[in-house]
């Protein structure tokens, strides 16, 4: 399937596999449980008719997921709901290190081959035919390089007489690959074929890469002159921006998953900067959409259907309000320190 | 928010109490006029294999699903070969009545189920008391 990818860093390859007339893009974000919060918003968008067809739809990690229900269209909106209102953490993972990971995600991968049928993919396949794109990132990490895979064009294989089945599977593949958080998740190894050789490339979280994609890096670069060839660009980002204080348990799983979870909180504010600039550059229309400050709902533990289904109700109620979206990047927060949180009044030397 | 590490979810699959008070006394095992001998419990191997239980917190703070792999072997439960950061011990016996312990961060729970050949579930609850739920089973080879 030589059309089936691209290297996220190619400018040129980007291009080619863009739609050949401009049009509403929308970037899914990374976010785990709280992807929620976009399949939410996307139903109340359609429930208050403010939801174009986009031209071109890019999903990571958990916005992987969503993806193709997004690209598809309302049809699959039910299924977007039911993805992150009737899951739980037994449907995602099973506790216990494989040598890889410190948990298997073999119920995702059978929860995806529920999910991505040959139907959904026939769906899939039509709209790419017609003109438009659904990307997924994964990251290479023997090349330690993001890849952009195109996922309508892998669906339009999988009517191939010979080849079908290869397609719904490298399909499936990719979208679990996209959500394998690195040391939380096993890698997925991705059998390829280049220059007569046949081997398997290791592919994790497109996370690593970017919590969202919009363009190649070069294409968003502050010194660039590269125009966005897009109408109006949106942003669905699948996780708070604000610092949350919160005790973090002493062992080895706590402290990393809030490293990480505190690292891609900068790591997105400083990505969505940098579109919009981009979009400023290109006059491009930008919108963003991020859960709301004031959403507090507690959650037991990883998945928990109560909080992800609190979280769809909150993307929701954004969705058909009078203003999903923000036309600028939200602002960065700036108050002053509480006092409980004052390094010399909680006791430190 | 998502502490895989965090509170235990330890659970156990208990004994079916159902089977385990059917459990004649000796005496009158020897009685087969006036009192049929019953099915002997005993464990069983019929179940052994890997297979992963899903836990489900209905009441209390603990996290709301988890899920676990655990080995049958002999009629004796185990945890997986290679896993870390949880202990599971129990038995089946032939009746399909299971025990089982979870314990993890110094926590465990109790509960009770049943398995079939390929599915299992039941109840339990922690052993200090403070969450409860339902556990279902599948297994996986």
């Amino acid at each position: 399937m030589p059309d089936a990818r691209f290297w996220a860093d190619s400018v040129s390859d980007f291009n080619a596999a863009l739609p050949s007339q401009p049009g509403p893009w929308i970037a899914l974000s990374s976010g785990g449980a709280d992807g929620a919060f976009g399949a939410g918003l996307i139903n109340g968008l359609t429930e208050s008719g403010k939801r174009p067809d986009y031209s071109v739809v890019t999903g990571v990690s958990t916005g992987a997921l969503m993806a193709p229900f997004v690209f598809a269209g309302p049809k699959y909106d039910d299924a977007l709901r039911d993805a992150y209102t009737k899951i739980s953490a037994a449907d995602i993972f099973e506790i216990g290190g494989t040598g890889e990971s410190f948990v298997d995600s073999w119920p995702l991968k059978d929860l995806i081959a529920k999910q991505i049928t040959s139907s959904v993919l026939a769906d899939i396949a039509a709209a790419h035919n017609s003109g438009r794109r659904l990307f997924v990132v994964t990251t290479d990490i023997d090349a330690e390089r993001s890849v952009v895979w195109n996922m309508g064009a892998i669906a339009a294989h999988a009517s191939d007489k010979t080849g079908g089945d290869a397609a719904l599977k490298l399909f499936r593949s990719v979208l679990l690959a996209s959500s394998a958080i690195p040391g939380g998740f096993p890698p997925v190894l991705i059998d390829v074929e280049a220059n007569g050789k046949h081997f398997q490339e290791m592919h994790v979280d497109g996370g690593v890469g970017g919590q969202f994609f919009v363009a190649p890096p070069a294409a968003l670069a502050a010194t660039g002159d590269y125009r966005l060839p897009a109408t109006q660009l949106y942003l669905v980002i699948n996780s708070g921006l604000e610092p949350q204080f919160q005790e973090v348990d002493r062992n080895t799983a706590s402290i990393l998953t809030s490293t990480v979870g505190a690292a891609v909180k900068v790591d997105t504010r400083l990505m969505i900067d940098r579109v919009y600039a981009a979009a400023k550059r290109s006059d491009v229309g930008f919108n963003v959409a991020t859960i709301p400050p004031d959403f507090n709902a507690p959650s037991r533990g990883p998945f928990d259907p109560i909080y992800m289904g609190a979280l769809y109700q909150a993307g929701e109620n954004l969705g058909k309000s009078a203003t999903p979206f923000a036309n600028q990047p939200p602002s960065y927060p700036g108050s002053p320190m509480l006092q409980s949180q004052e390094p010399d009044k909680a006791g430190a030397k | 928010m998502e502490k895989l590490g965090g509170t235990i979810a330890a659970i156990a699959i208990a004994v079916s109490l159902a089977g385990v008070s059917s459990i004649p006394p000796a005496a009158a095992q020897t009685d087969a006029v006036t009192a049929p001998a019953k099915p002997k419990i005993t464990l069983t191997r019929a179940f052994d294999g890997v297979w992963s239980v899903a836990i489900s917190t209905v009441n209390g703070s603990c996290p709301a699903s988890l899920r676990y792999p655990a080995v049958i072997s002999n009629g004796l439960v185990t945890k997986a070969d290679g896993e870390f950061g949880y202990d599971i011990s129990g038995a089946v016996y032939n009746t399909g009545g299971i025990i089982v312990t979870v314990s993890q961060s110094g926590q465990s729970a109790i509960g009770r189920g049943r398995l079939t050949r390929t599915r299992g579930g039941g109840t339990w609850l922690a052993a200090s008391g403070q969450c409860s739920g339902t556990w279902a089973a599948q297994r996986r080879s």
